[in-house]
């Protein structure tokens, strides 16, 4: 159908539509939509973040520690697409048209949240979304300043972030993939990566 | 239990009987899936200062929102299209198919992915896809084994929540798996089978969780990741949404997704939000090179012009699913409707109003306001059911059952009618005597008689007060 | 204070002592009680149905004959048919009714009005009960009312209140428990299951006790007494 009638028929809809039904009519919008407020807590973001990133199956880890943890989940190959964090010899460095095959992906976030254990990915040449996705393992560098207390943080200021319009693809990723379907049982990595490392710079 | 009835050539009635007349595992899958995610709904609403005042918040932003939605559509579609995407005003289920078709049909596809999308189950996509010999293939864990099992999704956010594990294991034995009733091994079997297929794909089709005008964004939300798959993996994709998912900013979609995740799985904030601006961009290495948004109205505008345009404010979220206490019998399958449980008692009989059965479908409810309680944009679902029942009666409803009311308000507005009509509830009448409506009370309970005289005889007689 | 009966139908023609009990205990409590003898009923069962004209006939004459006794304040022992009027019935006769704009804003539910005027009603349960109380939808979710039922059964000595599934809808829904039987008592079966450590069973909406009490006499539970907020706060308070 052409946008135009089509949008008539909703107009023509609107102008002949009755009262709402029922004894409970919505107020008035506000002027300004307010934000989400969440409980006071009074802790370092940093901390708040590693808790809430532990609450969703993610672990906040260090630059030292991410050798460990990489052997831990036997990671032999990796992509990585930034250079804030570096790969411990023992693994092997694949070109990013070879992310089929690696065992993790290495990509930087532009923001996180602490609230919710909420890492930002934004699509470029630079950063590919297959990375973050298709290994089985997501290592994702976050600088300090760039955590913030809750997605709203974000999201409410996607205007000025990217002035000039928005990413192809931001992605909000909160912890591992997982899913409940069979028999109410929570299973990590259906198909994105089964563990998520946080790197906070 | 049989196959999964369906709505033509049956009775609201019919097909709660066929869902309470199994071996009452569907009873017990209900109520552990049920019980999860509501009390989940609960403990996420605790996190936020003043989860009531944005509920109604939320309320009157989709409210406004859904009454400009030619604005914020046109508006939406201007951005998309600037971002390098096509947008489709779909009127009808059959345009939008059409649609779909075409491109596939212009990529020459053989096989297209799909991520949960109730859109698609409601124009019946996938039928028509296979019909065109294009394999579409259910990505969602829950989706995909409705798929194999040739039965539809049962609960918006649990297709399957009704499938034992050993079902799961029947219905994958059906594609090569081999293993136990392991719900790790059974996804590890899914990843493997299913990735392969995302890489051979020619075309991702995703739903529309919201749409922010603002930016011509759509926003995907998922938690296995299948909806990231399907705009990341595949050349084309085809996103469809329902045309009242508009949003006008970023902020109002904040208040949303917040009560999105909450509200539908319990969690602070949805495990993947893809927030998807046009196609790739030059340079990029992945991401759809098309992006073609599909605009369904397809009954929508009919709720738009009624008194119950409140449901368009649905984020389609499934708690009012997990907090009624019908679905919770019945479960999704026994609504005979892609939307089931109170949202869908309310927009089954408006969107498919060429369906005489789907009318009744307001009846599905006791009108306990459960639904409206848990619903986080705080849509009078139990109002919107009344308004359903009153408009199945206005059009002409049942005749005996019109007479009988009439005759009742006859008599019962004048009190010595009422007096006389009410008179024989004294009698202790056999169950074979009652008439119909005791009859039907009678199967399961006892019929209540009056012991004595009524109350305004005994308050005659000076009876009451000491 | 002059207080109007709202006894409602169910009341009248099925469970009379229920309307004793609760204009026992109003004039118990200090007072003055009438009984408008005009009204019938508030006309739910065909709005429920979708039946509105009808629905509004039987409504107005109701409200007609409460309105005429102009009293300080209506009661009811009932939540829904409370809401029925307090709620729903400007959609069927219009907020600028004359009739309505006198009852609406002075009726009660029992225990609402109980809560203000009548709060030094106490009493003691003889042998002592552990009472389940019913949530009615209407009343908790309309209404609001959770919290002052409970406190009129705290203040009577012998009563323990028991832990069970309150909240959720017993399936009765008016014409729904004879449109769909088979759900309605599927619903109260899953109510009851819940209802394993009381011994009686109290709530403040006639017609959900109606419902239960007829499913666990059915089930062979006569052991659980069914019994109405106000039955059981008169027996409390007899002199």
């Amino acid at each position: 159908m052409e946008r135009q009638a089509f949008l008539a028929v909703l107009e023509r809809a609107l102008s002949a539509a009755p009262p709402l039904a029922g004894a409970h009519p919505p107020p008035p919008p506000p002027d300004v939509v307010p934000r989400v407020g969440w409980r006071p807590d009074p802790r370092p973001l940093a901390e708040r973040f590693g808790e809430a990133l532990r609450g969703v199956g993610a672990r906040l880890i260090t630059v030292a520690e991410l050798p460990a943890a990489l052997g831990e989940l036997e990671v032999e190959r990796a992509v990585l697409t930034t250079d804030r964090l570096s790969l411990p010899p023992a693994v092997e460095r694949l070109g990013l048209e070879r992310v089929r095959e690696a065992d993790a992906g290495v990509t930087e976030a532009v923001a996180a949240c602490a609230a919710t254990g909420t890492v930002v990915l934004a699509a470029s040449p630079g950063e590919p979304r297959a990375v973050s996705l298709l290994p089985r393992v997501h290592v994702v560098a976050v600088e300090r300043d760039g955590l913030v207390e809750t997605p709203g943080d974000v999201l409410r200021d996607l205007g000025g972030r990217y002035a000039g319009g928005l990413p192809s693809a931001l992605t909000f990723v909160t912890g591992p993939s997982r899913s409940a379907d069979i028999g109410g049982e929570l299973v990590m990595g259906v198909h994105g990566p089964l563990a998520v490392l946080v790197v906070l710079l | 239990m049989s196959a999964v009835p369906s709505l033509t050539g049956t009775t609201l009635r019919e097909r709660e009987r066929w869902a309470l007349g199994g071996d009452g595992r569907l009873q017990s899958a209900l109520r552990r899936t049920t019980d999860n995610l509501d009390g989940r709904r609960r403990r996420g609403l605790d996190e936020l200062e003043d989860p009531e005042t944005l509920r109604q918040t939320a309320r009157s932003l989709r409210t406004a929102a859904v009454a400009r939605l030619p604005e914020l559509l046109g508006r939406l579609a201007d951005r998309v299209q600037a971002a390098g995407g096509t947008v489709f005003f779909a009127a009808d289920a059959e345009e939008a198919r059409a649609h779909v078709l075409g491109i596939c049909a212009r990529r020459g596809a053989k096989l297209a992915v799909k991520s949960k999308s109730m859109v698609s189950e409601e124009i019946e996509l996938g039928a028509r896809l296979a019909e065109a010999g294009i394999e579409a293939l259910e990505t969602d864990l829950g989706e995909w084994a409705q798929q194999l099992d040739g039965e539809p999704p049962a609960h918006i956010l649990g297709p399957a929540m009704h499938k034992t594990p050993a079902d799961w294991v029947r219905v994958l034995g059906t594609v090569g798996y081999d293993g136990d009733e392991s719900a790790p091994a059974m996804t590890a079997f899914a990843r493997r089978t299913l990735r392969d297929k995302f890489h051979a794909a020619d075309v991702g089709i995703t739903g529309v969780n919201l749409a922010v005008a603002e930016s011509g964004t759509l926003v995907i939300v998922s938690n296995e990741g299948n909806a990231r798959m399907s705009s990341t993996v595949p050349p084309v994709q085809i996103a469809l949404m329902g045309m009242e998912r508009v949003v006008a900013d970023w902020a109002e979609a904040d208040l949303l997704l917040a009560l999105l995740g909450r509200a539908g799985a319990g969690v602070s904030f949805p495990t993947y939000v893809s927030a998807i601006t046009g196609p790739r961009r030059p340079r990029e290495r992945d991401g759809p090179q098309e992006l073609h948004l599909v605009v369904l109205d397809n009954g929508r505008s009919r709720i738009l012009a009624g008194a119950s345009r409140e449901a368009l404010n649905c984020i389609r979220c499934g708690a009012c699913l997990n907090a009624c206490p019908v679905y919770r019998q019945i479960g999704g399958h026994a609504y005979g409707s892609v939307y089931s449980g109170p949202i869908g008692a309310v927009i089954s009989p408006l969107l498919l109003d060429d369906v005489p059965e789907a009318a009744e479908l307001s009846h599905a409810s006791s009108l306990c306001g459960a639904c409206w309680a848990a619903c986080p944009v705080g849509i009078p679902l139990h109002e919107l059911l009344l308004e359903g029942r009153r408009r199945e009666a206005a059009g002409g409803g049942d005749r005996a059952e019109r007479a009988a009311w009439r005759a009742w308000a006859q008599a019962w507005s004048h009190p010595r009618l009422y007096g006389l009509t009410g008179a024989p509830a004294r009698a202790r009448i056999p169950e074979r005597l009652l008439p119909p409506p005791l009859r039907e009370w009678a199967r399961g309970r006892t019929v209540p008689h009056r012991a004595g005289a009524t109350f305004r005889a005994r308050w005659r007689r000076g009876e009451v007060l000491e | 204070m002059r207080v109007g009966l709202f006894v409602t139908c169910l009341v009248d023609l099925l469970c009379p002592e229920v309307g004793v009990a609760t204009a026992r205990l109003l004039q118990r409590a200090g007072h003055q009680v009438e009984f408008p003898e005009g009204q019938t009923c508030c006309g739910q069962p065909a709005f429920n149905s979708g039946y509105r004209a009808e629905a509004a006939g039987v409504l107005h004459q109701t409200l007609r004959a409460l309105a005429a006794t102009d009293a300080e304040a209506y009661v009811a022992p009932a939540g829904s048919c409370t809401t029925m009027i307090r709620t729903f019935a400007a959609e069927l006769v219009g907020d600028d009714d004359p009739d309505l704009r006198v009852v609406a804003p002075r009726l009660f539910e029992l225990s609402e009005f109980l809560a203000s005027h009548g709060s030094a009603l106490a009493g003691r349960l003889e042998p002592p009960r552990r009472v389940a109380y019913h949530d009615s939808c209407h009343m908790l979710r309309e209404l609001g009312l959770a919290r002052e039922p409970r406190e009129a059964l705290g203040r009577v000595a012998g009563v323990e209140l028991a832990d069970w599934d309150s909240e959720r809808c017993c399936g009765f829904g008016g014409t729904f428990s004879m449109r769909q039987p088979e759900l309605s008592v599927a619903m109260a079966d899953e109510k009851l299951r819940t209802l394993a450590s009381a011994d009686t069973l109290c709530g403040a909406d006639p017609s959900c006790l109606m419902h239960m009490r007829g499913r666990l006499e059915r089930i062979g539970r006569e052991e659980v007494a069914v019994r109405h907020l106000a039955e059981l706060l008169e027996e409390a308070t007899r002199p």
